[in-house]
């Protein structure tokens, strides 16, 4: 049997392609895929690593920083100018970016390897076919290493969060409980605005830069300090975070209207109060005969907090004694008087508020006095002189007593704004004793026997009996707003004092 | 948005820290794969490769 020539050299061809093949497989593809094996891992993983410390350099690619202009938007909480510590938001964008960097690393690693192989199909690149498996090993090892490098990553991430967390969490937790413990201690309970009338359970804190930080506690913003972050996020203030240590380096402002609040203000004891009652009843004689006997001064244990309050006083005290007359108060804008007690333990805050009479009559003007709905104590004032029974007696015209109405259009008012009237207490102070006392026997001495009895006979049970209802502690004084209070009758200071008192104020 | 060179120095510390941490977690655990896939390389795979070649 004769073959023919071609089939000869075709089987000499192909019997000579399998022993090549064979050999290149043995001494080409087993030890480069053998090198790829461990070169492409390797370089996965250093490829990974790079691009990640590069990130964490800040020269990674696409980088994104959360700084305070991303934590006032909302990135986190609380929105302040402040940076945001670094493991609460930037360690995941980091990764993020680490990991999206080298993903399109290795994209486009793969998709030039695959161009390559479809460029070189049906052409004799092809004969190097032997190349192919240790490149594509070399390609899943490059792949596979950068997804350990990148797992490494998260893990070691992981491994800090799981280390520093608990620690952060409870110096947190801890600050945040000394700080209201001090708080607690010196009976702070929330400050208000005498700007605005805001009443707040803590205070902004301005940065000499300016910037406002409405939650100085510790947290997301920094625990022990936070780095400000107002003026475009120049500033770069270190600032203390609980509001015990902010307070004595940093103005307190008002959270709602950002004025100014009186220093150590939210952590210090503070109390409100009111005096209300009809026109010309004696309400601002009362409050100035009682800070007339507290002599505020520069120096003393007792100051008038601020200008305005200097400004009200020395106004107001210019028409005492009682005999001249007092100008009615401005019904626009309730006058607020701030004094700062340093007696006992610490400082403490006094606001006196002076309720004009008109305001009180007018349903419309009423719902503007919301800084009755947060006052400690109220002090209700009694014009003796205006009494039916006592004018009609004097000779003077009969009529319905102006005083009950006010008590119930201002009561029915808190109760309206949900202030729990059974938790405060109500001075209820007939003024003007120095010219009841004159009176004759059966009008005006009776009056020694007892505020609450004398009142009584006067007709106004009424009054007496809705105060006793409506409020926790209620007590009658009978006040000359007089240097030198005849017998009979209680200082001015002595009311203050009673209301002060039950907030831990020693006035 | 906040240029990534504008950060406080407490990130760049934790930054610095987690960068050295990460190299020297990933070298040493790369120089563990390396030496691993080396020594079972030599102890077993290239003895049977030279025996293949051998034959």
């Amino acid at each position: 049997m004769t073959l023919a020539p071609a089939t000869v050299w075709r089987t000499v061809v192909g019997c000579l392609y399998t022993v090549v093949s064979v050999a290149a497989v043995c001494y080409v593809t087993l030890p480069l895929s053998m090198v790829a094996a461990i070169v492409g891992p390797s370089a996965g993983l250093g490829l990974a690593v790079v691009l990640s410390v590069t990130v964490l350099a800040g020269r990674g690619r696409g980088t994104r920083v959360i700084g305070p202009a991303e934590v006032l938007s909302g990135a986190l909480e609380p929105r302040d100018p402040a940076w945001p510590g670094y493991l609460h938001l930037q360690h995941r964008i980091d990764l993020v970016t680490s990991a999206s960097w080298t993903l399109a690393v290795l994209r486009r690693v793969w998709r030039v390897a695959w161009r390559g192989l479809a460029a070189a199909r049906g052409r004799p690149l092809l004969g190097l076919w032997p190349l192919i498996p240790p490149a594509g090993l070399l390609l899943v090892g490059l792949s596979v290493g950068a997804g350990v490098g990148l797992l490494l990553y998260a893990a070691l991430l992981a491994a800090v969060l799981l280390l520093v967390c608990p620690c952060t969490l409870a110096a947190t937790v801890l600050l945040r409980c000394a700080d209201r413990w001090v708080r607690l201690r010196r009976r702070a309970r929330g400050c208000a605005c005498t700007t605005c009338y805001h009443v707040m359970a803590m205070p902004g804190y301005r940065c000499a830069c300016g910037a406002t930080h409405r939650d100085l506690r510790p947290g997301r913003l920094g625990v022990a300090w936070r780095r400000c972050g107002g003026a475009d996020g120049g500033c770069w203030r270190l600032l203390a975070t609980t509001s015990v240590r902010a307070a004595g380096a940093m103005t307190p402002v008002c959270q709602r209207c950002g004025a100014e609040l009186s220093a150590g203000a939210g952590t210090i004891a503070e109390t409100r109060i009111a005096v209300f009652g009809d026109p010309a009843s004696g309400k601002t004689q009362v409050l100035i005969a009682a800070l007339d006997l507290l002599s505020p001064s520069q120096e003393g244990a007792v100051r008038l907090e601020d200008a305005h309050s200097r400004l009200r006083y020395t106004a107001s005290r210019s028409f005492l004694p009682a005999s001249r007359h007092m100008p009615p108060t401005m019904a626009d804008r309730p006058a607020v008087m701030t004094l700062r007690v340093s007696r006992g333990r610490g400082d403490a805050l006094v606001h006196l508020f002076d309720v004009a009479g008109e305001s009180l009559a007018d349903r419309e003007t009423r719902a503007d006095l919301c800084y009755l709905e947060d006052v400690h104590g109220l002090v209700f004032t009694v014009d003796p002189l205006g009494l039916p029974d006592v004018r009609s007696r004097l000779g003077g015209g009969t009529g319905p007593a102006a005083s009950t109405e006010v008590y119930h259009a201002t009561v029915t008012h808190l109760r309206d704004c949900g202030v729990a009237l059974r938790s405060q207490r109500l001075a209820l102070v007939v003024t003007k004793a120095d010219l009841l006392l004159t009176l004759p026997e059966d009008l005006g001495l009776a009056v020694t026997d007892g505020i609450r009895s004398w009142l009584v006979d006067r007709g106004e049970d009424n009054l007496v009996l809705s105060a006793e209802r409506d409020f926790g502690a209620v007590r009658f004084f009978l006040v000359a707003s007089v240097p030198d209070p005849p017998k009979g009758a209680e200082t001015a200071l002595t009311v203050l004092r009673w209301l002060a008192s039950a907030e831990g104020v020693d006035l | 948005m906040t240029s990534p060179h504008d950060q406080p120095p407490a990130h760049w510390g934790v930054r610095a820290v987690l960068a050295v941490l990460l190299v020297v977690t990933t070298s040493v655990a790369g120089a563990a794969l390396v030496t691993l896939t080396v020594d079972y390389w030599r102890a077993d795979l290239w003895p049977r490769l030279t025996q293949v070649w051998e034959r």
